[in-house]
């Protein structure tokens, strides 16, 4: 008789399968001891004392419960739930179909907060509740009507220094990024299809950097397509590009500051220009729908607080957006930070990418659109 | 091909058997049964009703409700058109490379002895256990500039050998190409070894001993006869191929944007529902336009039901008389030029070629399991080859993580109740099909409709189930991802034990029943333990499946649960740690493990029974 798929060699195939029966079983008996998971996502009463905030893991989320999420436990004796995720087109269908969404709080980029306010996803920070003082403090752009900036990180030029070892020769600016015949080799880019950075051609291209808004979108990408053809790929998971860099892939990168500092600290072979870098925000903004609003709107009025805003800046080593936190770090912690006084860094304008750029679409979608086809 | 298939009898019919005795005992069987065949595919319809069907006309509903305007700035221009294209130019490039190299394997698992060929199986299986994600990631050091390869690149332009030197392995459409087909592969080889592995090794030599040549037997008879294998590996790779995201992503170049990124940066970025569900119609509907053209060719359900194997073995014997009388001299030019041509290539050590690069292959397999290896005994603080030095400190690290071992947890209880899901619901209709006195429409039907969700590229899948199950308020619930999962496991479970029940020598259980037995005691007693190793396979495959799955569980899956490939690929989003080939080589060294701890324990309990008589 050949009964199975693999006639001759059924005994190896009825081990082969008794294995997956086993971890099965396994999975039977292990799933016992692990928390059940059910209930978390059933909509407690209102009036909650619980909070579920999405975000990334690893470092940054690390630092966001030992800097916000734990301190904010203790002083209001809210549960706060971090959920490591980036993934919100199950959030945005789950209130278009008029649901409570899985998470109160998300941690995106101000453009993306952007979108999903002009769709109705978001309600808007309600600042008037906030400290008074805490609000004195912090600049007036990182309070926008439905994100509010916690921080911020850079995207920066760096190179490796096992290609450059010397310093001196090593490539200083964007304009020696796109640079091919001084620096020949590839080039590390993200993705312009998340987040795209005309502001590094530009700047590369002779435009200033107190004039670079409004972008001017064709020369930027007329300048990208000279230096196209050594970008192996335009990356869309940006940590790629730092292990581009140790492999040698390419010499030149442009990273976020965020995930390049740890592994500089590690002892990776980077080296980070911080001149011409672009301070790019991250913000809390809170669904709408979500179950626990009110908790979410203490969180965020917590947060801001300088003591969090230190704490939360010396274990990611970026921008607190609180300036009355830098006070509280050390002068070794201030010269990584992104902001830090020595630094020539510019503001990314994301007001201007959510204008619209003539044709119905923003300028964020507009450029997003012509990167699909122009830069893969 | 046709009339061959008109010809095949129903399943059912043990051919030797006295007519009048199989009527007799039919009856026994078949009295007052409609009904409870019916009972066999019911748990199969409910679940196809929520998991597939109502997603997929819940998400049609965007599709419906834009104009047409809308579906032509999606689907008809740039950039959405050019992605299309290339998705399917690539699926169709995958999908010819995996039956040129599938055909080379399968030949020579046929044709190897017991010891290469449980090597070869080994080495086709082991990686098809392991992670997309790690595989893909393995891909990007092996193809890497510092990589192996590079460095064998390297060698070979010092040499003299090739023109170019120093990388350019990795991010073009050669990186996707090779890591797609490394991943597609073993799904093309194993149904195509199941046929090949059917037809009667006296086929070969009965064609020679007519005249034919090695190679012309092998054109003219295990060719079109193993094309029932063939097609079924094609359409899985070719529809699976469309659906790609990991490994274009990561692998691929400047041009290398496929429509499954493209849709999850619609989702993701744009919270763009309508854009992501037109371009799911429009990738469905390519999907059937494409399973509906090679259905003409080849109807895949036929693989199934109307017993290929036994097919081919009638066929078999008639053209291997065919495959001699065709001589060259009767024939137009070309034939004589193909016969002198197949007689020079027939002079070369075939048996010894195929199984040399059928080596070369599985190396190819398993070498994304090979390089993690050393990889994860790092001591740098990222990912780096070779490592400038050696330590145990990211297993300290994953081990150490209750993260990690949470999410394994999470894993296997997901996979468990979806194996148990699968089984409950996917030996019912196996049974449906191989066995109900039912039309071959009918089981034909039922078939295509077990198979379907694998035929929807997984991307599509989780969005529909995603928004739909939010609707029924399932979102986050361990047994509705596991339901989610059970439907890409029924379909193998289906497939394997129709195959298995197709061979099936009733006369086992006839014989059990005249000896008084009742029939729920012959179904337990007989049929079940023959159906063992098939049933196990399918267990393993539907474990596999679930287990591995990221996409439906990143949207499906409670936020405070991560399984272990969503917490692999939220890792990667943080930094590409070498945290992720630990998690891969202890996975596989547990597989090892309780492989190796079945394989004494099976024969041990062997020898016991032997003793004992």
């Amino acid at each position: 008789m050949s009964s199975s798929f693999f006639p001759r060699r059924r005994r190896l195939l009825v081990s082969m399968a008794a294995g997956a029966a086993i971890f099965a079983l396994a999975g039977c008996s292990g799933g016992g001891a692990v928390t059940p998971t059910e209930t978390a996502t059933e909509a407690p009463p209102a009036g909650t004392d619980e909070l579920v905030i999405a975000s990334h893991g690893g470092r940054w989320g690390e630092a966001l419960t030992k800097a916000f999420i734990e301190p904010f436990e203790a002083e209001t004796g809210i549960k706060v739930t971090f959920k490591e995720t980036s993934d919100f087109a199950a959030s945005s269908a789950a209130i278009d179909a008029g649901q409570a969404p899985p998470e109160d709080i998300i941690d995106v980029a101000p453009a993306q907060i952007n979108t999903f306010a002009s769709k109705g996803y978001m309600i808007p920070i309600d600042y008037s509740s906030f400290d008074a003082t805490t609000m004195a403090q912090v600049p007036d752009f990182a309070k926008t009507e439905y994100g509010a900036v916690f921080g911020q990180i850079a995207i920066a030029m760096c190179y490796s220094t096992t290609a450059y070892p010397d310093a001196a020769t090593a490539p200083k600016s964007w304009t020696d990024f796109f640079d091919l015949a001084k620096f020949p080799g590839n080039r590390g880019m993200q993705s312009w299809l998340n987040d795209p950075t005309p502001e590094f051609p530009l700047l590369a291209d002779g435009v200033s950097m107190s004039k670079l808004y409004p972008l001017d979108i064709d020369r930027a990408f007329a300048k990208m397509q000279s230096i196209k053809a050594n970008v192996p790929q335009f990356a869309a998971n940006p940590t790629v590009l730092t292990q581009q860099l140790v492999d040698g892939e390419v010499d030149i990168a442009q990273c976020l500051s965020s995930r390049v500092s740890p592994l500089v600290q590690e002892g990776a072979p980077i080296q980070i220009i911080w001149d011409g870098a672009r301070l790019q925000s991250n913000t809390f903004g809170i669904w709408k729908g979500a179950t626990n609003a009110v908790n979410a709107q203490k969180f965020i009025d917590f947060i801001l607080r300088p003591e969090q805003q230190a704490a939360w800046a010396e274990i990611v080593l970026c921008a607190p957006i609180n300036p009355e936190a830098l006070p509280l770090l050390s002068d070794d912690v201030v010269a990584l930070l992104p902001n830090a006084p020595d630094h020539n860094v510019f503001q990314k304008d994301d007001a201007w990418y959510l204008e619209d750029a003539g044709s119905g679409l923003n300028n964020f979608e507009t450029i997003t659109q012509r990167a699909a086809l122009e830069l893969g | 091909m046709e009339q061959a298939l008109q010809k095949t009898p129903a399943p059912r019919d043990a051919p030797s058997l006295d007519p009048q005795a199989t009527v007799a005992i039919d009856l026994r069987f078949r009295r007052g049964r409609s009904r409870i065949w019916l009972l066999a595919v019911v748990p199969g319809t409910i679940l196809l009703l929520l998991v597939i069907v109502a997603p997929m006309i819940y998400m049609a509903r965007y599709g419906v409700v834009v104009g047409i305007d809308r579906w032509w700035m999606v689907l008809g221009q740039p950039p959405g058109s050019t992605i299309l294209v290339r998705t399917v130019l690539v699926a169709v490039q995958v999908t010819l490379v995996c039956g040129l190299l599938g055909y080379l394997y399968a030949a020579a698992l046929v044709a190897a002895g017991p010891r290469l060929r449980m090597l070869l199986f080994a080495l086709v299986f082991v990686p098809f256990l392991t992670s997309v994600l790690v595989r893909t990631y393995a891909w990007m050091i092996l193809l890497g500039k510092s990589g192996p390869l590079s460095a064998l690149q390297n060698g070979l332009f010092d040499l003299g050998l090739i023109p170019t030197a120093d990388g350019g392995l990795l991010y073009n459409r050669f990186a996707v190409l090779v890591g797609m087909v490394n991943m597609m592969l073993p799904l093309f080889v194993l149904p195509l070894y199941s046929v090949m592995s059917k037809l009667s090794p006296q086929l070969a030599p009965a064609a020679r001993t007519m005249g034919a040549n090695r190679v012309g037997a092998f054109f003219r008879i295990t060719l079109p006869l193993s094309a029932p294998g063939a097609a079924a590996g094609a359409t899985v790779v070719f529809t699976l191929s469309l659906g790609f995201l990991i490994t274009p992503q990561l692998l691929g170049g400047t041009d290398d944007l496929m429509i499954a990124q493209y849709m999850l940066i619609r989702l993701h970025t744009f919270a763009d529902l309508t854009s992501a569900s037109l371009l799911a119609i429009g990738l469905i509907l390519l999907v059937a336009v494409i399973v509906a053209l090679f259905r003409v060719f080849y109807p895949i359900e036929n693989l199934v039901v109307a017993g290929a194997g036994q097919q081919a073995r009638r066929r078999g014997i008639r053209r291997s008389g065919a495959a001699g009388t065709s001589r060259p001299d009767r024939g137009r030019w070309w034939r004589i030029l193909v016969r002198s041509l197949s007689d020079a290539l027939a002079v070369l050590p075939w048996g010894v070629i195929t199984k040399v690069l059928a080596l070369v292959l599985g190396v190819f397999l398993a070498a994304p399991l090979l390089i993690t290896i050393p990889v994860s005994f790092t001591n740098d603080g990222f990912l780096s080859f070779p490592p400038s030095s050696y330590s145990f400190r990211w297993y300290a690290e994953v081990l150490g993580d209750p993260g990690w071992i949470t999410s394994l947890g999470e894993s296997l209880k997901v996979a468990a109740l979806a194996t148990v899901l699968s089984l409950v619901v996917g030996l019912p209709i196996a049974f449906f099909i191989a066995r109900a006195p039912v039309s071959q429409r009918v089981r034909s039907i039922v078939l295509v409709l077990s198979i379907l969700p694998v035929l929807i590229p997984v991307i599509v899948l989780a969005t529909g189930t995603y928004v739909w199950f939010l609707q029924i308020g399932a979102v986050g619930n361990v047994f509705a991802l596991a339901a989610a999962h059970s439907t890409l496991g029924i379909p193998f479970m289906v497939v394997v034990v129709v195959s298995a029940l197709r061979d099936f020598d009733r006369r086992t259980e006839m014989a059990a029943r005249t000896l008084g037995a009742s029939a729920p005691r012959t179904f337990l007693a007989i049929t079940l333990p023959l159906l063992r190793p098939a049933i196990l396979t399918g267990v393993l495959f539907a474990f596999l499946q679930s287990f591995d799955e990221l996409f439906i569980a990143l949207v499906l899956a409670s936020p405070t649960a991560p399984t272990l490939p969503i917490k692999m690929w939220l890792a990667t989003t943080e930094n590409i740690s070498p945290a992720l080939a630990v998690v891969s080589n202890v996975f596989i060294l547990f597989t090892l493990v309780v492989l190796g701890l079945l394989m004494v324990f099976s024969r041990t309990r062997k020898n016991l029974k032997k003793a004992s008589r």
